[in-house]
């Protein structure tokens, strides 16, 4: 069985590496160094990390942009769900999932130059708005492949049961299918906030001068060269995101 | 009565014609505009391109240019490479999953989704640090990691449909482990392998933060210069017809493995 040890030792590499990236990060991120050599335990980026009032403008907006896009998209989306699961149509749900596969670069780009025709029409800058509509026009796709998965496993009898002991439509979604749903919805609300509060692709393009986003500050920092702030902002991001993953299963458990 | 349910679709459809296709289709329009003159008091957008004139000179720019020919190639090299080895590495993680047993198949699931939930930049950060300077390495490197865990999910989401009493039934009747997998695991798992494949093409060949950060110029890829085009040299017009010329490859790409897909199925 020389071969299949092989196997698990190449397997146990490869999860080893899809981690090693953010531990490093973590890890560096208590170096008293700037650069990447041991030399002591320090704070010193947290420090520079709290003591910078644009990256926290930067992440305040992050934040509105993100849940904002948030509550639109899951609600929008899980609404078109139901819909496509009551009156399925291949064609309408193929073209809603179109933007997942267009690249990213290409819906930044086609967004701004929307934007830009508009603003001809109608007196309005790039900005937070902007940023919060391009968000929720991509995350709705995410919405509606989670939400539609849960859906395939769902009994249509059960609502026309409840039709038939004299709910009315909005009840019998209300009282049989909603319920039923709600794993399913708040999966799809966590991936649309992770997709908004991570994108910087498109964010990048449809942005204006007041709607710096957090991934926009990161991106600029790293561009100016090795800088352990940003991996002090990346340890804090990873360690959000990991508490956020934890306090959404404990809600789905109880 | 009409039915409530129609009424349902229309927010998702309206931001779907606003925010995705009314776009598009913007590009297709963006690449058949003459080039703005990039300086001068006109209107904010006439500086990047001129209304209302029609030139098919960005396109044939990008199709004829040697420049913008390597370009295109290099990234397919690119995305070729990143798929075959995202797929090697996707099915391995998948396959262990598949064969573990329920309690560790959530923790190796967790754990192939973990990474995900970080930001892309903030995982490209990391590889950067492994490798300290940048290269073809860090790049094919980079986009694998950051795709395996989409392809190994996937993966194992079909695999999970093959009931494993057919490889029990081919061993019974003789077959070696490997001809099991080959004969039996390998052809059922097929159309997850094929749909992996289709993302990791798709998003590996129009990858951007992973090239422009682990690269040298000469790792760019098309998402890269496109980038350039917009930001530094306003070149609006160059920009969507690189993004038409992608567009229009990625489809004829995934229609063409579509077709393969249904004559192996």
């Amino acid at each position: 069985m020389k071969q299949s040890r092989f196997l698990g030792l190449f397997a146990a590499l490869v999860y080893a590496f899809l981690h090693v990236p953010l531990l490093l990060l973590c890890a560096f991120s208590f170096n008293s160094s700037k650069f990447t050599v041991w030399e002591g335990f320090s704070l010193e980026w947290y420090r520079q990390m709290f003591a910078d009032t644009q990256l926290a403008e930067a992440a305040w907006n992050s934040l509105v942009i993100a849940l904002a896009s948030t509550v639109l998209s899951t609600i929008i989306g899980t609404l078109c769900a139901y819909g496509l699961w009551k009156r399925g149509s291949k064609w309408l749900s193929g073209s809603l999932y179109l933007s997942l596969v267009t690249p990213e670069i290409v819906t930044g780009i086609s967004m701004l130059a929307f934007f830009q025709w508009v603003f001809r029409y109608w007196q309005v800058q790039l900005g937070m708005h902007t940023v919060i509509l391009a968000h929720v026009a991509f995350s709705i796709a995410y919405v509606l492949l989670v939400v539609m998965a849960r859906l395939r496993t769902a009994e249509p009898a059960l609502e026309e049961a409840a039709l038939d002991l004299g709910a009315n439509e909005w009840q019998a979604f209300k009282l049989v299918t909603l319920p039923m749903l709600k794993p399913g919805i708040a999966a799809a609300a966590l991936l649309a906030f992770t997709v908004s509060f991570d994108d910087y692709v498109i964010t990048a393009m449809v942005a204006g001068v007041d709607s710096e986003t957090l991934p926009m500050v990161l991106y600029a920092m790293a561009r100016r060269g090795a800088n352990p702030v940003v991996s002090a902002i990346s340890t804090v991001i990873f360690l959000g995101f990991g508490a956020l993953i934890l306090i959404s299963d404990r809600m789905q458990k109880a | 009565m009409t039915r409530p349910w129609r009424l349902l679709l229309l927010p998702s459809l309206f931001l779907w014609l606003a925010g995705v296709l009314t776009p598009l289709v913007f590009v297709l329009r963006m690449s058949l505009y003459a080039h703005g003159e990039g300086s001068g008091e006109k209107h904010f957008d006439a500086l990047f391109y001129q209304p209302g004139t029609w030139s098919l000179q960005s396109i044939l720019t990008v199709l004829t240019e040697p420049f913008y020919q390597r370009l295109f190639a290099f990234t397919a090299l690119l995305a070729l490479t990143v798929t075959t080895l995202t797929l090697l590495c996707g099915y391995l993680l998948g396959y262990l999953v598949y064969r573990a047993t329920p309690k560790r198949k959530i923790l190796l699931i967790l754990l192939i989704a973990l990474p995900k939930f970080t930001n892309i930049l903030v995982f490209v950060f990391g590889v950067k640090m492994i490798f300290g300077a940048n290269g073809f390495f860090p790049v094919v490197a980079g986009e694998v990691l950051l795709l395996v865990p989409y392809a190994a999910l996937t993966i194992a989401a079909t695999l999970e449909t093959v009931p494993y009493h057919l490889v029990e039934a081919a061993r019974g009747l003789g077959a070696s482990p490997a001809a099991a997998f080959w004969r039996v695991t390998f052809p059922l798992s097929m159309p997850g392998v094929a749909a992996a494949a289709i993302l990791t093409i798709l998003w590996s060949a129009s990858g951007f933060l992973g090239p422009y950060l682990l690269g040298e110029p000469v790792h760019y890829t098309v998402a890269v210069e496109v980038e350039r085009q917009v930001r530094q040299n306003l070149n609006w017009t160059l920009a969507a017809a690189l993004n038409v010329v992608l567009i229009a490859l990625l489809a004829g790409g995934a229609y063409t493995m579509s077709l393969l897909r249904r004559r192996l199925a």
